[in-house]
């Protein structure tokens, strides 16, 4: 008998959720045979099957999450026995596996995480336990520390004790500018402003961890730049009129920029490890960030430092148009070694971006606008600039090295026929 | 003034007592089974023995940390003093006060003091009470050299003039303020003359004559009974033994000679009235062996009588903190 | 009742308890002739004299002792410090004479002292004579601390304290002599130690205050209950004793405290009893107990740094909307 395990299917994948079984308990099954569906931090994905035989037990329903490694069914092999295995009974089902009940049903306040400490005052505590609420569903008010007080526990009971309580709001604000005759006592719940915890998807929620974990981890330093882009600007011109069908935008230039630059500082093109080493990587895939309705994702442009300009314009114009169709796979969105991130179509002057881990260097591109610069003899031109922002993770990275490197980014950039063919 | 030969066998007796005694205490010290400092009389027994008898029903004593030979002296017993120097509940102060503390209230002994100065503007205030009374009592305060260069004697001792409040001054003058000598301490050695300088009649007398300390106060507390003024004794004496138990004979060194304690030696008070004894024949050698077996007798008695004793009991601990009517 | 001054109520006091109480007596700098520095004394010399009525020489060290020595022999001193910030000279008669006495004597030594005089800052006094040094004497076991914060209790406390058995820190406030209330004429009235005040009652934050701070505490609870805040102002009255009781039973029913003081923030009075509630009153808070104090500093001259270094109705109002965030 063989166990089917909830597979990895990308980077930083810890879990994913059952969405559909494409087979029933009894179905006979063939190798590589997708057997059920399942959406991750990035993607909905098939899961093939790699043992052939019999379904014989579903051990994860729909909608279970399960973490990456622990069984979800079981096949029987050819001839093979039927019994379950010791591991196959202790692996934790979706619903031990996530604390306080069936994963997604119920939110929880940022405060009182799974292994957080629940901050709740004395009284607030003694209140809870005579009321029989659970304070890990109680969002706190107090101190203006997010801390569980007694009108939190009395909300949540108003509210129907076990059920989320959204925190109450804060009594008397302290420095009140003209602060509003306070009216209401704190019994009254009409001066609670109403609101709806919403559940995230995964993709909110893998999101949400990978930038705490990188902001949290990797030291992160920022230096900005200003680019001439009236050339690059011209030249693009000249292309998109020459080829109207294979586009290519300002941010493939950057991108192909990057590509070049990253070769030349083959440095910038790394990780820190966890063993506390740098990675330093041998290809350059760089990663795009593309915004959908749902979220960010980060297609990735394989292997940048062999591709031509146009030919990172026509993979990021695919890779874009999939991920908006929410049709990339989980491959197609692991691997970078570089991001680039661009605002600048939304007129967004310049931002600093948070690392895609494991990268250590991402850069985030404002927009091409036209403003009036000094030139070296003191007269004042218009002239087309672009900020880029450069944002490092300082254990692998020094100032120095990011400064030369967005250097050469501008020096490509102001000077893009070196960015041909 | 002749003295009575009952008053010289007692002059003795007190101070080879309060010897005897000390030797005793430092025994036990050893035995560990006194604690604290430990600061020994030797040597200085004729200042308290010359005028501690003299106090009468209503007069008060006060005196330094040194101060198991002025318990002795104004009569609390031999036993309760011990006991308290080993922390028993029989002790005077039921053990909250230890060596330094020692007290006898029903007799007019208002303690030892540990803060060198200390107990001169409590004396000049138990004066006050004495004159606002009128009552023809007297405070006998007692401190050392070291305490003549402390601010707080000097304000009392304006004050005490200023007021003229009944306060015998007694400056136990020992020539060092624990390994700090009078001369290294003050450019004017006369101590006396400090008093003077704010307006106390004060004379120097040497302390390790007993008979002569008795006369002079004799003289002195009576006729302060009549005017209710202060009056200040520069008393020279020495003593024998180290500051207290810390300061031993390496220690002593760094301050002064075996020579310098061998010659104050020679001057012993005890030394000093059994040759008056003898030359005068006021006690005959048996007599004098009969008051040694005496002393030796009342201090194994106290001994065995405070080792006998229970320790407070742990629950007094908050007791006395303050007062209760 | 009558309507009077604080610093009337004062007097009033002492007259009372002077006639009432031949051991009772005044000592300090200016209380005779001079009439007091702040008038509290006006009138007590002609009708009592200079025995009981004593001027003394600028000696703080010489007054402490004066009056703890005529409290040993049986009297009940009041000794008047001109200002508390003076008192820190005579620091060794209050904290190892006064205080200590009764327990190193086991019991058998009482010492019914009052130390009383003007205490706290303001009026540009600057480093020296601008502060508030109560935790100092309330840290210390064997002395009784009280600071009233209104003409009855200024009456009612003092005459308390000079029939108490006990030496007692009483703390005036010079910025509260002018304040008019009702006092009783009564010559029995007297307010007894550990017994605090609730002045205002209110059910969302506990404010516990002494002396000057609880009319700051008062107007601040006056704007918040504009805002819909209620407060409960507590007047501590006595630091030691100190009534935990009534301040607990405020607490278990607003569930948050903010405790005030007028002294340093660090190690001050308000950090013992916010420890106090923690320690008792723990289940029952809400939200952290909150000091209120001034600031850590030698008190500025500067008009304006002054008014940032001494904390305001403002500070107290600003610490009770921190206790309901």
């Amino acid at each position: 008998m063989a166990e089917i395990r909830m597979p990895k299917m990308g980077d930083g994948m810890e879990e994913g959720t059952i969405l559909r079984w494409l087979k029933n308990e009894g179905d006979t099954i063939a190798v590589e045979e997708p057997i059920a569906e399942v959406e991750t931090d990035k993607a909905n994905v098939e899961i093939p099957s790699e043992e052939a035989g019999t379904l014989l037990k579903i051990l994860a329903k729909e909608g279970d999450t399960v973490p990456v490694g622990v069984v979800i069914a079981l096949v029987e092999g050819p001839g093979g026995g039927v019994a379950a295995t010791s591991e196959a009974k202790s692996a934790p089902t979706a619903a031990e596996a996530a604390p306080g009940g069936v994963a997604g049903q119920a939110s929880r306040p940022a405060t009182a995480g799974p292994t957080a400490r629940v901050k709740a005052s004395p009284l607030a505590r003694r209140m809870a336990e005579a009321l029989g609420i659970d304070l890990s569903r109680v969002a706190g008010s107090g101190g203006g520390v997010g801390r569980i007080v007694a009108r939190d526990v009395e909300a949540a009971r108003a509210s129907g004790a076990q059920a989320p309580a959204a925190p109450a709001a804060p009594r008397a604000a302290p420095p009140a500018t003209a602060a509003p005759r306070r009216t209401a006592p704190r019994d009254a719940p009409g001066v609670v402003p109403t609101a709806t915890d919403t559940d995230i998807s995964k993709m909110r929620r893998a999101i949400a961890r990978r930038v705490v974990h990188s902001k949290q981890t990797a030291p992160h330093f920022y230096v900005t730049m200003p680019v001439e882009m009236d050339r690059a600007v011209d030249m693009l011109a000249q292309l998109n009129t020459a080829a109207p069908d294979r586009k290519v935008t300002l941010n493939d230039l950057v991108v192909r920029a990057c590509a070049v630059a990253l070769t030349a500082f083959p440095d910038v093109n790394v990780s820190f490890t966890p063993e506390e080493k740098v990675r330093r990587y041998d290809a350059i895939h760089i990663g795009i960030a593309v915004g959908t309705d749902n979220g960010l994702m980060i297609p990735v442009i394989t292997d940048c430092g062999h591709r031509t300009l146009r030919e990172v314009a026509d993979t990021a114009r695919s890779l874009v148009r999939r991920a908006r169709a929410y049709e990339l796979t989980p491959q197609e969105m692991s691997g970078g070694t570089f991001t680039v991130s661009n605002l600048g179509m939304f007129g967004v002057e310049e931002f600093a971006a948070i690392l895609n881990p494991p990268e250590a260097a991402i850069l985030a591109v404002g927009a091409a606008a036209r403003e009036a610069v000094v030139g070296a003899d003191g007269t004042i031109a218009a002239r087309t600039r672009m900020r880029l922002t450069l944002s490092c993770d300082h254990r692998a990275v020094d100032g120095l090295l990011a400064a030369r490197f967005l250097q050469e980014v501008r020096r490509l950039l102001e000077s893009p026929v070196l960015l041909l063919p | 003034m002749e003295m009575s030969n009952q008053t010289v066998r007692e002059l003795y007796r007190l101070m080879l007592l309060t010897r005897r005694f000390e030797e005793s205490l430092y025994r036990k010290y050893r035995e560990g089974k006194i604690g604290g400092y430990l600061h020994r009389y030797d040597g200085q027994e004729a200042l308290v023995a010359g005028i501690v008898p003299l106090l009468q029903r209503g007069d008060f004593l006060l005196c330094t940390y040194r101060d198991h030979g002025h318990a002795l002296a104004c009569g609390t017993e031999p036993r309760v003093v011990m006991a308290e120097l080993m922390g028993r509940a029989t002790g005077c102060a039921g053990g909250k006060g230890g060596s330094m503390h020692l007290i006898d209230p029903d007799r007019g002994f208002l303690g030892g003091d540990g803060i060198v100065g200390g107990p001169v503007p409590v004396a000049l205030g138990v004066g006050y009470a004495l004159k606002y009374r009128n009552s023809g009592n007297v405070c006998v305060c007692y401190f050392g050299d070291g305490a003549m260069n402390q601010g707080g004697v000097h304000e009392a001792l304006n004050m005490a003039a200023l007021y003229k409040v009944p306060v015998l001054f007694v400056l136990e003058n020992n020539g060092y303020a624990m390994g700090t000598s009078v001369d290294r301490s003050t450019a004017q050695p006369e101590l006396y003359r400090k008093a003077e300088a704010h307006g106390i009649a004060a004379r120097r007398m040497d302390g390790m004559d007993v008979l002569a300390v008795r006369e002079v106060a004799e003289a002195t507390l009576a006729r302060m009974r009549e005017t209710s003024e202060p009056y200040f004794l520069e008393m020279m004496t020495y003593r024998y033994v180290g500051h207290g138990v810390a300061d031993g004979p390496q220690q002593q060194r760094f301050y002064r000679t075996e020579d310098e304690i061998d010659v104050w030696k020679q001057r012993d008070p005890i030394l000093n009235i059994s040759r008056t004894i003898r030359e005068r024949g006021i006690l005959s050698a048996e007599e004098l062996g009969l008051i040694d077996r005496e002393i030796q007798e009342t201090l194994d008695e106290a001994i065995a009588f405070a080792e006998a004793s229970p320790e407070p009991p742990i629950d007094s601990l908050h007791d006395h903190v303050f007062s209760h009517p | 009742m009558a309507l009077m001054r604080y610093s009337e109520a004062l007097r009033l006091a002492l007259r009372e308890e002077m006639q009432r109480d031949e051991r009772v007596f005044i000592c300090g700098e200016e209380v005779g002739r001079y009439q007091g520095t702040f008038r509290i004394t006006e009138g007590l010399l002609d009708e009592f004299g200079e025995r009981r009525v004593v001027d003394t020489p600028i000696s703080e060290i010489g007054i402490a002792g004066m009056a703890t020595g005529a409290a040993m022999a049986g009297l009940r001193p009041i000794a008047e410090f001109m200002t508390w910030s003076f008192a820190l000279s005579a620091m060794d008669q209050i904290v190892n004479h006064a205080a200590k006495i009764t327990y190193m004597s086991g019991g058998r030594i009482r010492c019914p002292v009052v130390f009383r005089g003007p205490a706290g800052t303001g009026n540009q006094l600057s480093a020296q004579h601008s502060q508030s040094l109560e935790a100092w004497y309330a840290h210390t076991p064997g002395l009784k601390v009280v600071l009233p914060a209104s003409p009855a209790d200024a009456k009612g406390l003092l005459k308390t304290a000079i029939r108490d058995d006990n030496p007692v820190i009483f703390m005036e406030h010079a910025g509260l002599y002018a304040q008019r209330g009702e006092v009783p004429e009564d010559p029995d009235f007297t307010v007894p130690f550990g017994v605090a005040s609730v002045v205002r009652e209110g059910s969302d934050v506990t404010v516990a205050a002494y002396s000057l701070m609880v009319g700051k505490c008062l107007a601040a609870a006056e704007t918040l209950a504009g805002e819909g805040v209620s407060c409960e102002v507590i007047d501590l009255r006595t630091l030691v004793p100190l009534d935990m009781e009534t301040v607990l039973t405020s607490v278990r029913k607003t569930h948050r405290a903010v405790v005030v003081q007028e002294e340093w923030r660090n190690v001050g009075f308000a950090a013992e009893v916010a420890a106090r509630i923690a320690e008792e009153a723990f289940d029952d808070l809400d939200a952290p107990p909150l000091r209120v104090g001034g600031a850590d500093v030698p008190m500025p001259y500067a008009r304006n740094l002054e008014r940032a270094a001494i904390a305001s109705a403002e500070d107290v109002a600003t610490a009770v909307k921190r206790a309901i965030a």
